[in-house]
């Protein structure tokens, strides 16, 4: 039995805030050094745990500052350079558990980048859950980030460390709990929500993918690839029985009701937050592949991210097991065999016979979610 | 702490970290609304992480619909619809609904093909986003949310060389499977004849909305009812404590075709001598249509026999030699087609099962019977009448198991059942009738049904033989011990 290792509370920890972008957010690409690519850049290294990105992304003499009591909120106060902002982390590690943190929108102005969001965590001494709203101000120079403030409702925070009960949102603090009610919020009962009641038990209620289902992350593909292979596995151009982790979804993609249905769904898993992308920019290229990879990088991107024009999904989002599997059915025409699928037929044809299994293995590997 | 507790705790909490509702931002999107002010489903809805949903709802039909696993919906609307996203919801959704006066069903995967859980008034409680497996691999033990899909469990249970008798469909939720008996995977070896038998313990959301937990030692009159109480328990499940077996090493198959003409012959060699192999060798057989013969062809043309045999086996050769009585047999020199050697794995029999349970327009029904050649014969004699485009027999050898005293008390030595499917709308009526006429003919060789495939919509008044008489009216005084209100819907057509 696998335990916890030490490093899983500062994971947890970077989590916190972690590239969990709302609807509104900028998905760039590619790296850009752009204000709101930097910061986006910043969150998604935060959900890696990618201190390289950290040292790339934050200034020498950045200040860092979350408003509250130092004295009294260990995280407190303002910190310097990627030094403090590491101690900061630590000193979040050690206090809090189960962070939960939401990003809602970037609103960008000039260098400064402002995010609004909700953070939720449980303060390890006392044991009470606090849910508290903020919103993170960037400022961005010269694609570094010279300036963070956490503008947070640290009252709240305060009193969850004095141990009030009366800001504790655990209900109970069941372990199976998944989520947290809210007063007078709006409640999604779209379409798109009722139809995906079905694609849950395989893709996970968050539509990030069950590995013990086969079923891969849908969050973070571009919207008309998720709705045309839908449309492909209910008209007979993917899906063959012998694609055996494939065909399952043509009953599940038939049973959709419409075309209609197709949008709605699709459009539920855009709403979805993203499951971060692979660091593929920055994995090195193994030499058994080196001469494959330009090829794969004309469609899908330089870093797998995909390319809407060239309707090529992102590789980036997808785990491994998935795109070696994939690679797979296309070499072996159980994918992109229809005529009337051209996007499938040019991947298959430009999956040669000769791509064996180690080449496939390490291409899964360089594109691919661990 | 125990293991088990810690090992949960990881996964929930990366679950928590990952489940994380966007709200704002989508205030202008269509499908978000906040519950009409003041109203029962704003009260609800203001209590729980998951969605309510009500009959003044726009999308209020496509939510029913998708309660239904499959396309032929089931016309019954209940009041109110809940998608549950944690136990307290459950919780609060059966408090309200008792404050509301509304009766309560439960669903997970809609897999039901009576869809017994849509009822046309009160509260529907949909509960397949409970999820999570955790696994204690040293005490052998797993506790899984309902939500979990029997084809998942297998595969996360084989990572720690773990198994259990899941359904034969992938896709069907471990809930309402085991609640109603469970015809899993080898439970003649495994669980005593079927898979609730594997349940350690569950717990279990109560009419006044208390959490339980039942087990053999701990409200153990509720824990009877648990185990094949299926859709007439009043409580609602939200977690199982499962045992699991060591898995097995292969899934050691052959699968023989033979021609119409040898049904007598295939059920003859069920009855005599599937029962002499051993326990973990499971056996049935499916008659079914070839693809593109004509649907008015002669039954001989169009109808084959499928005989499949699966050993759950320790090696290769262990399953070689499971398999060998039944090779030597005569009759299996006379298939038209066979495939053997066949080195199986869980992924691949729920791969190659996908195609058996179609997301079509279907319904089915069966018996438990001890007389396989006589059950035979009254399906023989209907066959070739059948109006569906699709009639699938399945004969399954159950075994000779004395099961523990629980509300899961029919069986037989064989499971047979009768799928139908359709394509037109027009072709559902004379289907359901043409198998309510011949599950009516097939009373006289039976020993009861079991719930989870009956024909509830067709025959309710036969839904009581599904237990033995003393178990349903153990049942009927336990529901008025733990329900006294009602507050739970019983069987499909009695409340």
């Amino acid at each position: 039995m696998k335990m916890p290792s030490p490093k899983v509370g500062l994971l947890a920890a970077l989590l916190l805030f972690s590239g969990v972008a709302g609807a509104k957010a900028l998905t760039p690409e590619k790296p850009a050094d752009d204000p709101a690519s930097v910061v986006h850049q910043l969150y998604e290294a935060f959900e890696h745990g990618d201190m390289a990105a950290l040292e790339r992304l934050i200034a020498k003499d950045a200040s860092w500052t979350y408003y509250g009591p130092a004295s009294q909120l260990p995280f407190g106060g303002t910190r310097h350079g990627p030094a403090g902002v590491a101690d900061f982390f630590a000193k979040v590690a050690e206090t809090l558990d189960n962070p939960v943190a939401t990003q809602l929108e970037y609103v960008v102005t000039g260098d400064t980048v402002a995010v609004p969001g909700t953070e939720e965590s449980t303060v390890r001494a006392t044991g009470i859950r606090y849910k508290a709203d903020l919103v993170h101000v960037f400022k961005v120079r010269n694609g570094k980030i010279v300036s963070f403030e956490e503008f947070i409702d640290s009252g709240k925070v305060l009193l969850a460390f004095q141990g009030d009960k009366s800001v504790d949102v655990s209900a109970g603090g069941d372990a199976m709990a998944t989520a947290t009610p809210g007063s007078r919020r709006l409640v999604d009962k779209s379409v798109g929500k009722a139809i995906f009641t079905t694609c849950a038990g395989c893709h996970g209620n968050d539509a990030k993918g069950l590995n013990y289902m086969y079923a891969p992350n849908l969050t973070g593909q571009h919207s008309d690839y998720l709705a045309r292979q839908l449309t492909n596995f209910r008209d007979g151009k993917r899906g063959k029985m012998d694609d055996a982790h494939g065909f399952p979804m043509v009953g599940r993609a038939t049973a959709i009701p419409g075309a209609d249905g197709v949008k709605a769904v699709v459009a539920y898993v855009a709403g979805l937050p993203k499951l971060a992308a692979a660091p593929v920019a920055s994995r090195a290229v193994p030499a058994s592949i080196v001469d494959i990879v330009p090829t794969c990088a004309t469609c899908h991107g330089a870093a797998g991210e995909g390319n809407f024009d060239m309707q090529a999904p992102a590789l980036n989002r997808l785990d491994r097991t998935y795109i070696a599997q994939q690679l797979v059915n296309f070499r072996t025409g159980k994918r992109g065999y229809h005529a009337d699928d051209p996007q499938g037929a040019l991947m298959a044809a430009s999956v040669p016979e000769s791509l064996g299994s180690d080449a496939i293995a390490a291409l899964a590997k360089h594109y691919g979610r661990d | 702490m125990s293991q088990l507790e810690l090992w949960s705790r990881r996964r929930f909490v990366k679950a928590s970290t990952l489940a994380v509702p966007v709200i704002a931002g989508l205030a202008g999107a269509a499908g978000f609304a906040a519950p009409l002010a003041g109203s029962a489903a704003a009260d609800l809805q203001n209590r729980i992480a998951g969605t309510v949903v009500v009959k003044d709802d726009e999308n209020y039909e496509v939510w029913r619909q998708s309660m239904i696993w499959q396309r032929a919906k089931a016309d019954r609307r209940p009041d109110m619809i809940v998608q549950a996203e944690r136990i307290e919801d459950v919780q609060e959704a059966v408090r309200f609904a008792a404050t509301a006066g509304m009766k309560v069903t439960t669903r997970c995967g809609g897999h039901s093909m009576a869809a017994c859980f849509l009822r046309d008034r009160g509260m529907l409680i949909d509960i397949s986003r409970l999820d999570g497996i955790a696994v204690d691999k040293a005490a052998k033990l797993a506790v899984v949310g309902p939500g979990v899909f029997c084809r998942g469990l297998a595969e996360r249970l084989a990572q720690d060389d773990l198994a259990f008798p899941g359904a034969h469909c992938g896709t069907v939720p471990i809930s309402g499977f085991l609640l109603g008996g469970g015809v899993g995977m080898n439970t003649n070896a495994w669980s005593q004849g079927m898979s609730v038998f594997a349940v350690k313990a569950v717990d279990i959301v109560m009419a006044d909305g208390r959490l339980l937990r039942a087990s053999e030692s701990e409200n153990a009159d509720l824990f009877w009812a648990v185990r094949g109480g299926g859709p007439g328990l009043f409580g609602v499940v939200v977690r199982f404590h499962l045992q699991c077996f060591d898995a097995p090493k292969v899934i050691w198959g052959a699968t023989y075709t033979f021609a119409f003409a040898e049904l007598d012959a295939v059920t003859r060699l069920m009855d005599k001598l599937v029962p002499q192999l051993d326990k973990d060798v499971e056996v049935l057989y499916s008659v079914a249509a070839l693809p593109g013969v004509a649907e008015d062809a002669p039954v001989d043309q169009r109808q084959r026999i499928y005989l499949d045999v699966n050993a759950f086996a320790a090696s290769e050769a262990e399953g070689r030699r499971k398999l060998a009585l039944l090779q030597r047999d005569p009759l299996i020199a006379r298939a038209l087609d066979k495939v053997e050697d066949r080195a199986g794995s869980f992924d691949r029999y729920y791969s190659d099962n996908e195609a058996a349970f179609p997301q079509a327009y279907w319904m089915g029904d069966n018996i438990w019977t001890d007389r396989p050649m006589e059950a035979i014969a009254v399906l023989k004699r209907h066959i070739p009448d059948c109006p569906a485009p699709r009639g699938t027999p399945v004969v399954l050898y159950m075994g000779t198991n004395s099961m523990p005293d629980a509300a899961c008390s029919r069986i037989g030595r064989f499971y047979v059942a009768y799928y139908l499917e359709w394509d037109e709308p027009a072709q559902e009526a004379p289907s359901r009738a043409y198998c309510l006429k011949v599950f009516k003919e097939l009373k006289a060789v039976a020993k009861g049904s079991y719930i989870n495939e009956m024909d509830q919509e067709g025959r309710p008044e036969d839904i009581r033989d599904c237990y033995s008489p003393k178990a349903w009216a153990r049942l009927e005084q336990l529901r008025r011990q733990w329900d006294p209100q009602g507050q739970f819907h019983g069987f499909y057509g009695q409340s």
